[in-house]
């Protein structure tokens, strides 16, 4: 009996369904407070976070996520569901204002975080019981990474490391370096369903 | 996958990754059919997306909390008063401009201005506009969020009395003077805010004059809106300076001190 090799397809697309939540950044964009409270209870932690896994010290991480949030607030007006959710416009912003403030401060040797009681950022999947679904998605779909681009996507996007950063931390050439990380946020793509037409992932915007 | 090949969809994922025209839009910005900017599109998301997911847990510390909501009321109160257009009417108004300067500390030592000061707008109250005083009295009486602080007596000449109520809600307050005297034509009253998240660098409250006052009683009420956030008010100052303003204080009349 001859025996069938399935191809190997791309994984299928996590796609669970979505909780609903509004977002509110049309509200924030129109001078809300409330809005304003109540998007910084969602999302500050993880901007704070990022910013603090990106920076080299407590006090330019704050710096650092000041400047993310005023920068969401003046582009709130700009924000469209159907491109895309609220975190993803977020952290678009968020990506954007720390590998900008990295690559002005430049980063040689590794950043050293000054720990704070109470502030350190956790790695890995969080413990709180509510979580944004499409982060929760992500992480899931990290998770099934291979380990090799797994690794390096955390640095890459985790902590803003340039490519030789990461061959010189992990300790593997840069053209592997390169090859892992590409095909990682491709696959991490595929697995989300992010939409190349809409920008969207599968099943709309959380 | 879109039409590009998977060498296309590599080029872009680590342009995305590692590149410097990609994030954010700076550089290349695809027209809605360009299937490379749509691809790089998707990868961007993706990448912030992966961003949140590995960014982790853990809520910032409560100053930097204040401070990210203090800069959101802000906005908030910027949009409120272009949408409401809330220039007052009547009395004399010294509309005001703050300048990006940075600032050092304030009392003992030389200021600087901060590299994004607060702009002011002041004006005084008119007798035939009392929503002033009673906007103040509300926020007395109802925002939790209010301080409330008095001219602190026997500094400066002037000795004024009065006092200053800031609203951390609404990012605004009002200064009010009994006996702050009017100032020559080539000098004016300045504004410092010293803000205990600046570390040290006080916000350029901007200038202002008195020519006289309307009030039968004297009092001057000087509305403050601030155009920069502030985190933690600690101090309002009144240094009299030249007409312009200036950069840095020598100090050498501080005619009031509210502190907090």
């Amino acid at each position: 009996m001859s025996r069938q090799v399935l191809a190997s397809a791309a994984p299928p697309a996590i796609v669970r369904p979505r909780i609903a939540m509004p977002s509110l950044l049309p509200k924030i964009a129109a001078g809300d407070p409330a809005a304003v409270e109540s998007f910084l209870r969602r999302h500050s932690g993880m901007v704070w976070n990022l910013a603090r896994r990106f920076c080299r010290s407590a006090e330019d991480a704050e710096d650092a996520t000041q400047e993310i949030f005023v920068d969401v607030w003046r582009s709130a007006g700009r924000y469209e569901e159907a491109a895309g959710s609220e975190v993803t416009f977020l952290m678009t912003i968020a990506r954007r204002r720390l590998i900008d403030r990295v690559r002005r401060q430049g980063r040689s040797p590794a950043p050293e975080l000054l720990e704070d009681a109470g502030t350190i950022p956790s790695r890995g999947a969080p413990d709180r019981a509510e979580i944004n679904d499409e982060v929760a998605r992500a992480q899931a779909a990290l998770a099934q990474l291979r380990p090799e681009q797994r690794e390096v996507l955390d640095l890459a996007l985790g902590e803003g490391r340039t490519h030789q950063e990461i061959a010189a931390a992990i300790g593997i050439p840069l053209g592997t370096v390169k090859s892992h990380a590409r095909r990682g946020l491709i696959r991490l793509r595929e697995m989300l369903g992010v939409d190349p037409e809409s920008g969207a992932p599968a099943g709309g915007t959380s | 996958m879109s039409r590009l090949t998977a060498d296309q969809w590599e080029t872009i994922a680590e342009d995305v990754l590692f590149g410097d025209a990609n994030v954010g839009g700076q550089g290349h910005h695809p027209r809605p059919d360009d299937p490379t900017g749509l691809a790089q599109r998707a990868l961007e998301r993706t990448a912030a997306i992966g961003a949140a997911a590995l960014a982790g847990d853990g809520a910032p510390p409560q100053r930097v909390h204040e401070r990210l909501a203090a800069a959101g009321l802000a906005h908030c109160a910027a949009i409120r008063r272009n949408q409401a257009d809330e220039m007052p009417h009547g009395g004399f108004t010294t509309s005001l401009t703050g300048r990006a300067t940075s600032t050092g500390r304030l009392l003992g030592f030389a200021l600087a201005t901060a590299a994004a000061a607060a702009a002011l707008w002041f004006a005084l109250l008119q007798p035939r506009e009392p929503a002033l005083r009673d906007l103040r009295s509300d926020v007395l009486a109802h925002d939790d969020s209010a301080v409330h602080a008095d001219w602190q007596a026997g500094v400066g000449e002037a000795h004024p009395r009065g006092d200053v109520v800031w609203s951390q809600r609404r990012q605004d307050g009002w200064l009010r003077f009994h006996g702050l005297p009017p100032l020559g034509p080539e000098q004016a009253y300045q504004l410092w805010i010293v803000d205990a998240d600046r570390q040290g660098a006080p916000v350029d409250g901007g200038v202002f004059t008195i020519t006289r006052s309307e009030s039968p009683d004297g009092e001057v009420l000087v509305p403050i809106h601030a155009k920069l956030p502030i985190g933690h008010p600690k101090a309002f100052v009144v240094t009299i300076e030249d007409r312009q303003g200036v950069v840095v204080s020598a100090q050498e009349h501080v005619v009031a001190v509210a502190s907090l």
